[in-house]
């Protein structure tokens, strides 16, 4: 956790440029990974994929409208659905393709907007707690926070970031495998927008 | 409704499913419960006491976890003559929904869905996802562990299950 402690200290500028100089010099190569960017024709939703060091993660464009509808599907109240429709979404699915373990931490991860300011992911502890607190016992479809991966497990679910519709950001994000530290950046992502057609 | 990612389909955003599982090496005690199936009955895990149960935590809205059924149902029917039972435990779903879907399955599913409304069990087996599937052998331990979604009737799961006899 070196790397993350130096990043997580610094200010905001100071961070990105430990974090990039850091990937140079220790990520082998994670800063070079080829990202895959797609999009659905009908949806207009835009789809990341990028695979290496045995890592392999997808984020797809969730639309609020689509939020809300898979959130009300679940029977949640109407502020609860309301207030996480909000966000900027992310179907978000982590597979480990390496023969050995690994793990990842979102609350690890940062996003730097366009603008330079920096968000961190609002974690599923974060929802689940404000949820109890209103009484709604329900903690699916959002991705854990901290995740082991055996060989051949994969994990999918949403992430979320207060960001507004059609932002866009660089991803830093992060992983560990055999004790190691891994980092890669993600760059020109985007919130779905407002005129998405989600489903 | 299933949980396809966006406009994109859940089946083209999602991993091919494989056949991995995570032998553990030191091999837990699984949890007792006492769950009900879709026709009433309670299932609790002490009463397979000597035979191999797969419990597999899984929900409608999950595309992995709907992926995955019709393999389970392949796998539980090339064993029928022997001690294994598969427990499909669906997380915060009624009955109407979760019978609507099985009738979509192809194979559609004939061993037990037991409901886990409260998610309990699932917080005690720690399921971070779904679907997760644990292998218990016929002493009550958890041998084997997966996280995502498998192609259960794969040659190399049978061999793993059938070793378990």
């Amino acid at each position: 956790m070196m790397y993350c402690h130096i990043y997580l200290e610094g200010n905001s500028a100071m961070r990105r440029f430990l974090f990039s100089l850091l990937c140079l010099l220790s990520c082998n190569f994670s800063a070079f990974a080829d990202v895959k960017l797609s999009a659905d024709e009908s949806s207009g939703s835009s789809k990341w994929q990028v695979e290496q060091q045995g890592f392999s993660l997808t984020l797809v464009q969730l639309g609020a409208e689509y939020v809300s509808a898979v959130f009300a599907a679940r029977g949640l109240p109407k502020d609860v659905v309301a207030d996480i429709s909000t966000y900027c979404l992310f179907g978000t699915i982590i597979k480990n393709t390496s023969n050995t373990t690994l793990s990842s931490q979102l609350s690890d991860w940062r996003i730097v907007t366009s603008e330079g300011k920096e968000h961190r992911l609002k974690l599923k502890d974060e929802w689940v707690k404000q949820w109890s607190a209103k009484g709604v016992a329900f903690r699916w479809l959002l991705l854990s926070d901290q995740q082991n991966f055996d060989d051949g497990d994969w994990i999918q679910g949403f992430t979320t970031v207060a960001l507004a519709p059609g932002q866009s950001f660089d991803l830093y994000y992060s992983w560990k495998q055999q004790g190691k530290l891994f980092n890669n950046i993600i760059r020109g992502m985007s919130c779905a927008s407002v005129t998405q057609k989600t489903l | 409704m299933l949980l396809p990612l966006s406009g994109l389909t859940a089946e083209q955003a999602l991993p091919a499913a494989n056949y991995k599982l995570k032998l553990l090496s030191n091999p837990v005690s699984a949890p007792d419960f006492l769950l009900m199936d879709m026709d009433g009955q309670q299932h609790s895990l002490k009463q397979y006491r000597g035979k191999v149960v797969i419990i597999n935590f899984w929900a409608t809205w999950c595309p992995p976890c709907i992926r995955e059924m019709p393999s389970l149902q392949k796998l539980y029917e090339e064993f029928k003559s022997k001690p294994l039972v598969v427990l499909a435990i669906n997380q915060w779903e009624d009955e109407d929904r979760v019978f609507e879907y099985m009738g979509r399955l192809k194979p559609a599913p004939t061993f037990p869905i037991l409901f886990d409304s409260d998610s309990k069990l699932s917080d005690l087996y720690k399921v971070q996802g779904l679907p997760s599937t644990y292998i218990i052998n016929k002493q009550g331990k958890i041998v084997y562990r997966a996280k995502g979604g498998r192609d259960f009737d794969h040659p190399e799961i049978m061999g793993k299950i059938r070793a378990l006899f």
